[in-house]
């Protein structure tokens, strides 16, 4: 099927979030189609955004040259694999030559809703003949001052879970004194003959007193002696307490041994 | 009831029939391990606090800060660890459970206790 896409977005600034504006998105060629599934293609926000709080319509020109806005949609999913999120919606109409999606992403948080994309395509491919179409946004908005630091974390660490995200969203501070570790923690990760780089996590648990914790776990190899853990983790965490500047960091910013 | 009975449970349902290991399975035995680890070492360090445990949301914590004094800030940290496996495990519902926490959590749970036994057995 051939396709044309045009799209423009620029960002605005909400609250400190990065924040979108897809302007024109569109798709020709889906004259026949009775099902359309598009995916947003926005690997700079994993874990940053809340499907719930996005937000696009159609808009799908019909042939008397009337223009119909659609925006029933299904629902939002999230792919973990393809960091992809994706929107799937049946369009009603049989006449429709090209629509066009028009609205705005805002207000980061943590997916709540985890399929995979490929089962939904597969899904629709079976049964409604889809339209599969990624669109990639620019970058987040330069402005946002917690993005670089998340960057920074996202480049430095193996894997930066949703928890840790949204510990780092609700609690910026964190994020520049958990940037300065991670960035120095390789080295001596390296010297410790561990050789995967480390993993950001958040924990926090309702039942204990406590404020959540931003972990950084180090993987260890499986057949690691526990007294060899316990001498490494010893290193470790005498090291990213060096590098905290106060005790109240140094309580919210732990560092974790665990078997890879 | 002795508290090694809940890690004993958890190693019991983690090695049961491929057919019975549920979803919900997994997540209780990652619960009854962090259990038993946590009231095992609490049963060991009770005597020797000045005061019996809290029986609230302190005493989690409480039993944490009192391993890492006896045993070393190492062992406190995988206490926590397990500790998270657990709130993980017990609350993150609408995340599929990661494969290997409930192997993981059991044998943590394991070490914990025999570092906790070796330690005071030895002192007494």
């Amino acid at each position: 099927m051939a396709q044309s896409r045009k799209l423009e977005s620029h960002h605005t600034d909400a609250g400190g979030f990065p924040s979108l504006k897809v302007r024109h998105a569109i798709f020709r060629g889906l004259a026949d189609e009775t099902a359309a599934t598009y995916a947003l293609d926005l690997p700079p926000y994993r874990g940053l955004i809340d499907p719930t709080d996005l937000d696009l319509s159609a808009t799908i020109p019909n042939p008397t040259g009337r223009t119909e806005t659609w925006s029933k949609v299904s629902s939002w999913f999230a792919d973990t694999r393809m960091n992809d999120l994706t929107k799937t919606g049946i369009v009603q109409t049989e006449w429709h030559s090209h629509w066009e999606l028009v609205g705005s992403i805002e207000a980061p948080g943590i997916p709540s809703e985890w399929h995979t994309f490929t089962e939904l395509a597969g899904l629709f491919e079976r049964e409604m003949r889809p339209t599969v179409v990624h669109i990639r946004f620019d970058p987040p908005v330069p402005h946002s001052p917690l993005i670089p630091f998340l960057k920074e974390i996202q480049m430095t660490a193996a894997n930066v879970s949703p928890r840790a995200v949204e510990l780092l969203r609700e609690e910026p501070q964190l994020a520049i004194a958990a940037r300065d570790v991670l960035v120095s923690l390789g080295q001596e990760i390296r010297s410790l003959g561990l050789l995967s780089p480390p993993d950001a996590d958040a924990f926090s648990d309702p039942d204990a007193d406590g404020p959540p914790i931003f972990r950084i776990v180090v993987r260890a190899p499986e057949q690691m002696e526990w007294e060899d853990q316990m001498r490494a983790w010893d290193r470790l965490s005498e090291f990213v307490s060096g590098r905290l500047p106060n005790s109240d960091l140094k309580r919210r910013i732990a560092v974790s041994i665990e078997p890879g | 009831m002795r508290p090694l009975a809940f890690l004993e449970l958890a190693e019991e349902l983690a090695t049961g029939d491929e057919g019975q290991k549920r979803e919900s399975v997994l997540r209780t035995v990652v619960n009854r391990a962090y259990l038993g680890a946590l009231l095992e070492a609490a049963r060991y360090m009770e005597p020797v606090r000045e005061k019996a445990y809290p029986q609230n949301r302190y005493f989690y914590t409480n039993v944490e800060d009192d391993l890492g004094r006896h045993i070393g800030p190492g062992a406190k940290d995988k206490l926590t660890t397990l500790r998270e496996y657990r709130a993980e495990a017990d609350y993150e519902i609408t995340i599929p459970l990661r494969e290997l926490l409930p192997e993981r959590s059991v044998r943590l749970s394991r070490e914990i206790a025999k570092v906790v036994k070796e330690k005071f057995d030895h002192a007494e």
